[in-house]
């Protein structure tokens, strides 16, 4: 037997001893150290499927990681798509769309004369434009070019429907009311704007076509919020210009409190500038000055005062004068005037749901001593001033006129109908009130604040979409005292002429 | 003329005093500069404006309570003046009616 063969037989009797006593029976087993070796695998398996939870949840984790990250690049590739859009997108469109339906009656109107032009009281009668359908549209535009340089724009358009005989003629040549005319189908530019707000500074600048018509209290009858500068009373016409405003809220912390200093240009003679060596007229000019503010402790308010100097105000124009007579001379003005202003509103007052407005205009006016000579031939037969003539012996007379606005409109607290709204409205104008300046908000034809007299409207406002669209039954009486209420040359003939205007339209927003 | 003048606007002024009596008090934009200006500030002004959002995605805001992802701001802002500057947001967003006039942002 080799010394190898002798080992294994020594190994395989030692593995027989160990081996043998398992094989009996337990009973040969140290039990401690079998609950220790229990215990140890255990722990072990324990450890294991740990460490294999630990590994799975990390392999999700990587995935998960992955697929977020492959996504954000694809929702961060769209998102510069929206954002070279939204870069692009500069100018917010927005605006109305408006038909309406006008039913006019008149008692008692003087027919004009055929050679003066102006009313006949000789030759009166009653008349009627019944079923008067027109639409209005209106665009609103806005581009804020950079945080502190902002354009706005309103493209009009108000015509009556398809073919009509309404006087296309417009009077002035500066269009200050082609939004209020309801003649022509194109696109007329009512605003075009910009403000600039001075860096650092309360002070901004505005300039262009300006937002000068449809003003306060005009958001009442439209169920919106204010749209214009100057209140109605002051003026509501188209006006090129300047406005230098002055944010005092900044300043001195009277809330929406502004300064505003005006300049326009309300006429033109281009030709002086050029072949002509003596001027045909002067240049109408106006300067105002206006102040604004919420009354302290009321947030819901307007405080509103103003003035305006009106310099060098335009003759008689030419297509004001009847056919076969012609201006055989003028003067280079017809004087001047000045209007102040005092406006006072306050929305949802005693938070009853009410709103009230009231405003009182009070105008000087300075006419010029010559008036514009018509006649035929070269021979005069009228001279026009402003509200005077040579039959009357009152050209270059001073006068003063006033008129007061006021009105209330209440919310009816029913939500299930929209929360409908009734409103009522009176104004009164004097012989010399100057409603020449004042053109009905857009869309009206009836300008009932350029009245020499008493006018009067009740409406109610049914919301259909409480944001988007609504409906507005109206009537307007008018009692004119004086003719001639919305021109101001020739002296005024006294009135008994009565209107009624009974309206309904349907307006949507957009 | 004159005393007519004067009486007309004293008129007006002793109508704005008693008037003002029944306004409430609350003042949304003012809650909207002092509350959330105190951390959204660029300078003394605010540094985000009603018109950043529609009034939609405002009200998806306060719905979802968007701002507690960040800050818990319960504890500065009571819900009740949270509501007021809901309703402020809402009604000055970028999609609603704003009011318009020369220097007016």
């Amino acid at each position: 037997m080799t010394k190898k063969s002798v080992m294994r037989l020594f190994f395989m009797s030692v593995m027989f001893f160990c081996v043998s006593p398992v094989i009996a029976g337990n009973i040969l087993v140290d039990k401690k150290l079998f609950e220790k070796m229990y215990q140890r695998q255990t722990l072990l398996e324990k450890k294991i499927e740990k460490l294999e939870k630990e590994k799975r949840a990390e392999s999700r984790k990587k995935s998960t990681s992955e697929i977020s990250q492959e996504e954000l690049e694809e929702i961060a590739e769209r998102l510069d798509m929206v954002e070279t859009k939204s870069i692009l997108d500069k100018v917010k469109i927005s605006g109305s769309m408006r038909t309406r339906y006008d039913n006019f009656n008149y008692d008692t109107i003087a027919a004009i004369n055929p050679l003066t032009g102006t009313p006949d009281l000789a030759n009166q009668y009653d008349g009627e434009s019944n079923e008067i359908w027109s639409n209005r549209l209106r665009l609103d535009l806005r581009s804020d070019v950079t945080s502190n340089i902002i354009f706005h724009g309103r493209l009009s358009y108000f015509k009556l429907w398809g073919d009509h005989n309404f006087n296309t003629e417009d009077a002035f040549d500066g269009s200050y009311n082609a939004a209020s005319a309801p003649v022509s189908g194109d696109l007329h530019v009512e605003r075009a704007y910009v403000d600039y707000f001075i860096p650092e500074t309360p002070l901004s600048v505005t300039f262009g076509r300006l937002p000068t018509t449809g003003g306060p209290p005009t958001e009442y009858k439209d169920n919106t919020t204010r749209k214009s500068t100057w209140p109605m009373l002051m003026t509501s016409t188209e006006a090129d210009g300047i406005i230098f405003n002055l944010d005092l809220d900044q300043w001195v912390h009277l809330k929406k409190s502004m300064l505003r200093v005006a300049y326009n240009k309300n006429l033109q003679d281009y030709l002086k500038a050029m072949a002509e060596k003596e001027s045909r007229s002067d240049d109408t000019r106006s300067v105002a000055g206006t102040f604004e503010m919420a009354v302290p402790g009321i947030n819901n308010s307007l405080f509103w005062l103003s003035y305006i100097r009106v310099y060098d105000l335009r003759t008689v124009p030419e297509k004001l004068i009847p056919a076969g007579l012609t201006i055989i001379d003028k003067p280079k003005n017809s004087g001047d005037f000045d209007h102040s202003t005092f406006h006072l509103q306050f929305d949802n007052m005693f938070n009853t749901g009410i709103d009230w407005f009231g405003s009182y205009s009070h105008n000087e006016i300075q006419a010029s001593k010559r008036g514009t000579r018509i006649g035929v031939g070269g021979i005069p037969f009228v001279e026009l001033g402003l509200y005077s003539d040579n039959f009357n012996d009152n050209l270059g007379q001073y006068m003063t006129g006033d008129a007061v606005y006021t009105g209330f409109r209440y919310t009816i607290p029913v939500r299930a109908i929209n929360y409908p709204k009734i409103g009522f409205e009176y104004n009164r104008g004097s012989k010399y009130f100057m409603g020449g300046i004042l053109i009905s908000e857009g869309g009206e034809i009836t300008n009932k604040l350029g009245v020499h007299g008493d006018a009067f409207e009740a409406y109610y406002i049914q919301p259909i979409n409480q944001k988007h669209m609504f409906m507005r039954t109206g009537a307007i009486y008018i009692k004119h005292e004086y003719y001639n209420p919305n021109l101001f040359f020739g002296t005024q003939p006294e009135s008994d002429m009565t209107e009624w205007n009974i309206y309904s339209l349907i307006d949507v927003r957009f | 003329m004159k005393t007519r003048y004067r009486f007309i606007i004293i008129s007006f002024f002793l109508l704005s005093v008693w008037v003002q009596q029944g306004f409430p008090a609350e003042d949304g934009k003012e809650l909207f500069v002092t509350k959330c200006g105190k951390c959204h500030t660029r300078g003394d002004a605010p540094d985000f404006a009603p018109v950043k959002y529609a009034s939609i995605q405002w009200k998806r805001f306060f719905e979802k309570d968007k701002h507690k992802r960040k800050k818990d701001i319960s504890g500065e802002i009571s819900p009740q003046e949270l509501k007021i500057i809901e309703k402020y947001l809402t009604s000055h967003s970028a999609d609603s009616d704003l009011p318009v006039a020369a220097g007016l942002k």
